[in-house]
């Protein structure tokens, strides 16, 4: 698996973006030998725009055949894990592997699956209200509510109902923005021990 | 021998429910959802309910599918990447509606959820302490 390194300024990716962007047809042209062009298939761009935007958020790019196969060191690297744990994740069968003489070969398909169910922290895209309040609001009035579907505001009922729908439906109408919504189980049978 | 480890963020919990439910946003583009769901050592994915999917614009059959087991039923998911946001600490990750069934409450399982973080668990006094490795 060959990887490449590719800085690119904001000027430039920027300018790459208007390009790709353009209704116009995109052609490749070698120095200004207008002879040597060719026109890029129209599929191209949104590939090219997809590794664009990938770079402006400061993530690797590597352009590898869907088929294509990694060793496990190759695989470890790209997950950013060491090898020691990647063998014990293809061990418990959470990445498929063959083996090839006394090595193992994983898809880069798996690989790719597998880093998306890992998971990835993220700068968080919204800022999330204190929700203390709410917390307390269902913790005193759970029993009152039992089996419904409640929509909470600070220490406030916004809406309740038997179903998901009514109560989001309301919670648009009122507009509060991060209403919580959620189902209020009952409550399991006390014990004999506890009621006698 | 004594071990330390750094949580940065604490929340206290309602310890009259049974299990560790906490607040937490869903997000999938533009839209965004303040839910409840309870932290589950014992799933390996992290399963939401239906109505949350379709709240977020989700198909859920087209997503991928995979198969949990909940009280000796086992039950049909479909997962898709959303972001997930508890506190400051935010996650892209795979979670999973159920194809048919109703859920009583959200789980937040080990994959790309408790395997992503630092957890630590009060359970006499109600509080949850978390936080990322890289805090350490």
């Amino acid at each position: 698996m060959a990887t490449n390194n590719l800085e690119i300024t904001l000027d430039e990716r920027q300018h790459l973006d208007r390009l790709l962007s353009s209704d116009k047809p995109l052609a490749l042209t070698l120095g200004d030998a207008s002879e040597e062009k060719v026109r890029l298939p129209e599929r191209l761009k949104s590939l090219l725009k997809q590794i664009l935007r990938e770079l402006s958020r400061g993530r690797e790019v590597a352009v590898l055949a869907a088929d294509a196969e990694m060793t496990t060191q190759e695989a470890a690297d790209y997950l950013k894990v060491s090898r020691g744990y990647l063998v014990r994740v293809i061990d418990r069968g959470e990445i498929p592997s063959r083996m090839v003489g006394n090595q193992r070969r994983l898809k880069i398909n798996d690989v790719q699956l597998y880093e998306k169910k890992m998971g990835r922290i993220v700068e968080p895209p919204v800022k999330m209200r204190d929700m203390s309040k709410d917390m307390k609001w269902l913790s005193e009035h759970r029993h009152e509510y039992a089996g419904k579907w409640v929509a909470v505001y600070e220490d406030r009922l916004v809406a309740s109902g038997d179903n998901a729908k009514e109560v989001y439906a309301e919670v648009d109408r009122v507009g509060l923005p991060q209403t919580m919504v959620t189902f209020i189980e009952e409550p399991l049978p006390q014990r004999k021990a506890e009621r006698a | 021998m004594t071990h330390q480890i750094i949580y940065r963020y604490r929340l206290e919990y309602d310890t009259k429910v049974a299990g560790v439910v906490l607040p937490v946003m869903i997000l999938r583009g533009d839209h965004a959802e303040a839910v409840n769901a309870a932290v589950d050592t014992g799933s390996t994915l992290c399963v939401f309910q239906r109505e949350i999917a379709e709240r977020l614009g989700i198909r859920i059959e087209e997503g991928i599918e995979d198969y949990v087991s909940a009280m000796g039923t086992i039950i049909k998911v479909y997962g898709h990447e959303v972001t997930l946001v508890i506190e400051e600490l935010s996650m892209d990750l795979i979670v999973y509606f159920p194809a048919y069934q109703q859920i009583p409450r959200n789980l937040l399982g080990r994959q790309g959820f408790l395997q992503r973080m630092l957890f630590g668990l009060d359970d006499y006094e109600g509080v949850v302490y978390f936080g990322h490795h890289s805090d350490q």
